[in-house]
């Protein structure tokens, strides 16, 4: 692309002949008077700039004239016939509020479609719809949102925030937003410093058009009639967090209106941590469930060189699961805080469930020895209850995704496919570990430990994974739906943009959860002992490779629920 | 005890405080942001010329919101304005000059070299191939005290021949319209009108989308009025309008005779101000005698009763406005379109009214100034090079010698561009602009620009397109970082302050030619330009006497403490109206005071469709975050959320459904100049047959047509024939 040409040597000739101080003076001169900023001195009106100028707002007739009452509270309502889609709230809730470089609270989407034979396009402009029933609110793990007992608007306690962002992934309308630099989420409070002053937000006094306003409403009608409210084609139907924005308009706006961003989808943030998170822990807890089975099992003799191994793994990589976890927060040191919200949020119960889980792993660990030594009752309950605490941190992570109401993490399928790792992950490891704990002692032992343990325990990773796999992989079918359904979106993103990462899920898990397993069944008795080890180790390294990949997948190809766009 | 509760639970802090609010004499205000105080100045987007405060906290800009009880934007501002500020925070500022070297790589110098180089390269291709082989390209975008010091630099000092603006691009129909039809380039109307107007009819305007603010004044209007868009696009302003007319592309011309044709045969003209305030109406009715109900029906694929419909509008409305914008401008028979509109304007007697006109919505924010005091195809406000006595009463004003002025027009853009491809022009000077992304039929025009000895480019990016095909690259200092006035669209100045210090070693243009100036040896010419103040009232003199005189505004601050002065405003006349328009007396501008009827036989566009290239392809403004070729407005997080970032094409849904192509889908645009990827966006805002592709993005003029205006020289962005595939895989 460079047009470069030799130019011509030039002629010392064509120069003006200055004595060369004059230039210098001038050009000093001429970025001097660039700099010289006294002139705004002149120019820059003062005022006493710590009080409002008097006089009426001229935005009066946009916001109530008294405070709610009882069983009203503050609604934004807009009037979609006078928004032409501009996007003046947009940048003015970013300045009136002084937000990050790249920060705002309100956005505005398109929807267009055709209605009674003739083209509708129709700009929606949305900020925080302040719920009845704010699900930002009930999933933050440290309550750090408040919904305002008189003005119904839903705050966000900066301060309190932990940055864990689960609130942005439970808003249905994709309100809050993270701020990286601090470390926290902020979001629209419907300018109730302006409000408390009779000043409109920074949205309806920037709309040219007057087309935002606040009105009182009652809550009761909300209750009553959720769907009057946010009533737009493509808007997420949200009669359980009920939201309050109330959008007019004279047209007839047809249920099968679409909108621009229906059809371009990206891939989401990986979350690396709580992929770790929630590998690491599945496996954790899968592998102590297998030990106790596998424990039970052997004889006295074997389990005293299995156990150890056993819990020492399951506990070491439980424990980094919740490491990692913590690289999730924007302000991890005040993290635990996190059982606050334990009455509404599953987070809270997820984050406490996989605490006690860790905690009485520790003490299991710590009392290993004892355990051998002398099998009681208390060990049998102390065994069963770190599974049965495990498996219900699990199901609370189940429950932390299927809650925010995002259908590729509905809750069949990600109930199936978090226990499924559990149990995929657990067992693997268990074999894997298992052969290399007895590896060092006689030949005798291994050979045994192949056969009681490794054996059984391929089988169950072999059928567990072409299960696992097999319904994955019918997913796929809805890539053939013909309508744009978030799912398929969500295999569009797995077959296309993702499919590198798609395709190492299927690889990794074919070759480590199936393909080694059958070998090894097959080919065992025939291997030495150091290729059975290799060959064990790098199954169950492949397996846990695909369930990374499978749960990056996961958050990646997640369709978020928002506004039309 | 309350500490360790807080750290449990803690409701206040130092991050709730970070978006504390505080109340401010400018409202209430982020108190981090919290202004020591604040310098209202006009935006440097787009014409409608809104005011800005800018706040300041220690003498640095932290903060803006629009300017309240401004006549012009009234408290609002659209969201160019509201981050207008971003553009100069931007990392890839040009903070020095830079020089294309040995490698072809640019690199930086300093101001002193390249300025050595600026003058000895331009003087060497003059020595070798005439003084007219250099030529300059400006800009509407930069206050009027440059733009005359630009013209009166290249061509009074340097000797340069030929120059003209970006203006080309957007209003030089206008500008002949105006002045063959009224006398001067006079935009009559005042933004009151659209309060005031009963019938509101824009054609080939967008206003909801390019100037949200005027729009803002039609809401505001209180008589329940018609709002009629006649455009081949759904588009935003159509959406909001009580009718639109979907005309076939480039059939305006036709239409608006038809409406003619009907407003006479059913007497619906106003019979009394034609004799008394216009010239040629005869010739006019019989031009329009055969452009019937039927005939025009055909051609513009409007149904005949719904152009008996619209003619009864016109004729029922008692203030009936016409807007126009780049719809009409950017055509191949702009200019008679546009006189189409006045005519229908003269006829009906709607003008000089409060709420009527026939108005042209300027594009550039400053596209008003560079129309008067540019220098390039007019002389210094409003005067013509060809004539002796303008030519005497400039040089006598500036005291320069008469011989200095060229005797003879420049050559309009698209005329430089075929000198530069014929060998004659070999050096070019562009100022602000980027034409390497903005003109029409660009990779012939890129081809064309390698074959300058010399391109140089001053502009505040060294990024731009334009800017890395440059051999010498000056760095300018933007929008709120020097002063000066600028003209809007209903003929308002309004103040540029500097309110931002420059970055690294950027110049303000104004400082930039004054240096020039030195160092081709001319800065004697120029003794009296020291500051962009002393030229506005170098420039006052010269208005004295024209339809633009302002010799009545005493200084900047007067226009400050008006919130802009619409010219006219001569010496003695007192500041009252603040809403004022042209016409009132029925008189004007030309010799005899009369408007004059012009009209024309329309003509087949260049390229229609066919066989081959079955779609109409049309250009415009994307969304209302985007200007121009994105220089300034890409460079601003917050707005770059507000537009795809992938160059798209809306598709009408038929279309898309019979090339089995989906929304969101890759797809492959093709004319007989390019074939580009686009998204594809299946909206029906485009008709069948129609292709929208926005002109922000760059591969949008790979594809658009070299075809002008004949009198204007405005390109036709608005038709080219094209094709349409869709791309192997969704994504492609």
């Amino acid at each position: 692309m460079s047009p470069y040409r030799a130019l011509r040597p030039l002629k010392g000739i064509f120069f003006v002949e200055h004595k060369m101080a004059d230039e210098d003076i001038l050009i000093h001169q001429a970025l001097e008077d660039q700099r010289d900023m006294t002139a705004v001195e002149d120019f820059a009106f003062k005022h006493d700039f710590k009080q409002l100028p008097s006089g009426e707002s001229s935005y009066k007739q946009l916001i109530p004239k008294t405070t709610p009452g009882p069983g009203q509270q503050y609604a934004f309502e807009v009037n979609l016939d006078q928004c032409t889609g501009c996007k003046a709230c947009v940048t003015a809730c970013h300045n009136e509020n002084g937000l990050e470089e790249d920060e705002t609270w309100r956005s505005v989407g398109l929807i267009h479609g055709v209605s009674a034979d003739k083209p509708v396009m129709q700009h929606v402009t949305g900020a925080c719809h302040h719920c009845l029933e704010p699900a930002c609110m009930h999933g933050c793990p440290v309550k750090a949102y408040e919904k305002d007992p008189v003005t119904g608007v839903v705050k966000h306690l900066d301060d309190q925030c932990i940055g864990c962002q689960y609130c942005i992934l439970k808003c249905p309308y994709d309100v809050p937003k993270y701020n990286k630099k601090k470390g926290i989420v902020h979001k629209c409070d419907m300018c109730i410093g302006r409000l408390k002053v009779d000043e409109a937000p920074a949205c309806v006094r920037a709309c040219p058009n007057e087309a935002i306003r606040i009105t009182l409403i009652e809550t009761a009608a909300v209750r009553q009639d959720p769907s009057a409210f946010v009533k737009i084609p493509q808007a997420p139907n949200s009669d359980y967090t009920l939201p309050t924005t109330r959008y007019l308009t004279r047209k007839k706006l047809a249920a099968d209106m679409t909108s621009i961003n229906a059809a371009s989808f990206e891939p989401q943030h990986p979350h690396l941590p709580l992929v770790v998170m929630l590998v690491l822990t599945q496996l954790s807890v899968g592998a102590f469930f297998m030990e106790w089975l596998v424990n039970r099992a052997v004889e006295d003799s074997l389990r005293a060189l299995l156990m150890p191994a056993h819990v020492f793994t399951a506990l070491a990589l439980g424990f980094l699961a919740l490491a990692a976890s913590i690289f999730h927060l924007g302000r991890p040191l005040y993290a635990f805080r996190a059982v606050l919200g334990l009455k509404t949020s599953w987070l809270s119960r997820e984050i406490l469930a996989f605490g006690v889980f860790a905690f009485l792993a520790f003490v299991y660990a710590a009392h290993t020895r004892q355990v051998l030594a002398k099998p009681s009752l208390q060990g049998d309950i102390l065994a069963g209850s770190v599974v049965a605490v495990g498996v219900f941190a699990v199901f609370a992570s189940i429950m932390v995704y299927r809650d925010t109401h995002r259908v590729l993490w509905d809750t069949p399928m990600t109930t199936f496919k978090f226990f499924m790792t559990t149990a995929i992950l657990g067992t693997a490891t268990v074999m894997a570990v298992s052969l290399n704990a007895c590896a060092g002692y006689s030949p005798g032992y291994f050979i045994y430990t192949v056969q009681a343990v490794g054996v059984p325990l391929a089988g169950m990773v072999m059928a567990l994974t072409s299960m696992k796999i097999i319904v994955e992989v019918l997913l796929f079918s809805h890539v053939r739906d013909s309508r744009m359904t978030a799912l398929k979106k969500s295999m569009m993103l797995m077959s296309g943009p993702l499919r590198v990462w798609t395709a190492q899920r299927f690889i990794y898990g074919i070759a480590g959860g199936i393909v080694m397993p059958v070998l090894f069944l097959a080919l065992h008795v025939y291997w030495t002992p150091v290729w059975t080890l290799a060959w064990v180790s790098l199954m169950a390294a492949m397996t846990v490779a695909a369930e990374f990949m499978e749960r990056y997948l996961f958050f990646r190809a997640v369709i978020p629920l928002k506004m039309p766009h | 005890m309350k500490q360790l509760n807080e750290f449990i639970y803690q409701k206040s802090g130092p991050l709730t405080d970070e978006l504390a609010l505080a109340p401010s004499a400018l409202g209430i205000l982020p108190q981090r942001l919290l202004p020591d105080s604040a310098a209202p100045m006009v935006c440097g987007f787009c014409s409608t010329g809104c005011s800005l405060d800018v706040h300041l906290k220690d003498g640095i800009p932290v903060n803006l919101t629009p300017t309240k009880g401004c006549p012009v934007n009234t408290g609002e501002a659209c969201p160019k304005g509201w981050e207008a500020l971003a553009p100069l925070k931007a990392f890839d500022r040009a903070t020095t000059p830079y020089m294309r070297k040995g490698h072809g790589r640019l690199e930086p110098v300093n101001w002193d070299a390249a300025l050595r180089i600026f003058a000895g390269r331009f003087k060497d291709i003059q020595s070798r191939h005439g003084n007219d082989s250099v030529a300059f390209l400006s800009t509407g975008q930069i206050p009027t005290e440059e733009m005359a010091f630009l013209g009166a630099l290249a061509k009074f000092g340097m000797g340069l021949v030929h120059g003209d603006g970006n203006t080309r691009q957007c209003m030089a129909t206008s500008v002949v319209a105006y002045k063959q039809a009224f006398g001067f380039d006079a935009p009559p109307y005042t933004y009151q009108d659209f309060e005031e107007s009963d019938c509101l009819v824009f054609i080939g305007a967008n206003p909801c989308i390019a100037h949200p603010i005027m729009w803002q004044r039609v809401c505001r209007n209180k008589n329940k009025p018609e709002l009629i868009v006649i455009d081949p696009r759904k588009t935003e302003t159509a959406m909001a309008a009580t009718r639109h007319y979907a005309l076939k592309p480039k059939s305006d011309l036709v239409l608006l005779y038809g409406l003619a044709h009907i407003l006479i045969k059913r007497n619906w003209i106003d019979e009394h101000y034609i004799n008394a305030h216009t010239s040629g109406f005869e010739g006019f009715r019989e031009h329009v005698e055969s452009f019937t109900p039927f005939y025009v029906s055909a051609a513009t694929s409007l149904s005949v009763f719904q152009i008996q419909e619209l003619a009864n509008l016109i004729h029922r409305g008692k203030r009936v406005s016409l807007w126009w914008t780049m719809g009409v401008n950017q055509g191949h028979e702009a200019v008679r379109t546009a006189q189409a509109i006045v005519n229908l304007a003269l006829m009906t007697g709607n003008i000089g009214r409060p709420g009527t006109g026939a108005n042209s919505i300027t594009g550039q924010c400053n596209a008003m100034g560079s129309r008067l005091f540019s220098n390039t195809t007019n002389l210094l406000g409003g005067h013509d090079f060809g004539n002796l006595k303008h030519r005497r009463k400039i040089a006598s004003l500036l005291n320069i010698d008469e011989a200095r002025i060229p005797a003879r027009n420049s050559l309009a853009y698209n005329q430089i561009i075929e000198q530069i491809a014929l060998g004659k022009i070999k050096g070019l000077w562009i100022i602000a602009t980027n034409p390497a992304h903005s003109w029409i039929g660009q990779q012939e025009f890129r081809h064309i620009l390698k074959q300058l000895e010399f391109l140089v480019v001053q502009d505040m990016y060294h990024t731009t397109q334009t800017a890395q095909m440059a051999d010498l690259i000056l760095p300018a200092a933007g929008w709120g970082e020097k002063e000066g006035t600028m003209i809007n669209s209903e003929r308002r100045m309004g103040i540029l302050r500097k309110v931002a210090k420059a970055p690294g070693q950027a110049l303000a243009d104004f400082a930039i030619f004054k240096l020039i100036a030195h160092y081709w040896g001319c800065g004697e010419m120029f003794k009296a330009w020291q500051t962009p103040e002393a030229v506005f009232h170098i420039l006052k003199e010269i208005s004295r006497g024209t339809p633009c005189d302002f010799t009545g505004i005493r200084d900047y601050a007067m226009i400050e403490a008006q919130g802009g002065i619409q010219w006219p405003f001569p010496q003695g006349q007192v500041p009252q109206e603040n809403q004022r328009r042209l016409f009132s007396d029925g008189k004007f501008f030309t010799g005899d005071g009369k408007a004059r009827f012009i009209f024309e036989a329309p003509r087949p566009v260049l390229e229609d469709v066919c066989n081959q290239y079955p779609f109409v392809l049309l250009t415009g403004r994307g969304t209302s975050a985007q200007w121009h070729t994105q220089t300034r407005t890409a460079k601003s997080a917050l707005l770059r959320a507000m537009y795809p970032q992938d160059i798209y094409a809306e598709i009408n849904p038929e279309d898309a459904c019979g090339l089995g192509i989906r929304d969101g889908q890759w797809v492959y645009v093709s004319t007989r100049r390019a074939e580009i990827k686009v998204r594809a966006l299946v909206m029906p805002s485009v008709a069948q047959g129609h292709i929208f592709v926005p002109m922000h993005y760059e591969a949008a003029n790979h594809l658009t047509l070299p075809s002008f205006d004949p009198y204007s020289h405005q390109p036709s962005y608005k038709m080219a024939a094209a094709r349409l595939a869709k791309a192997p895989y969704y994504y492609a």
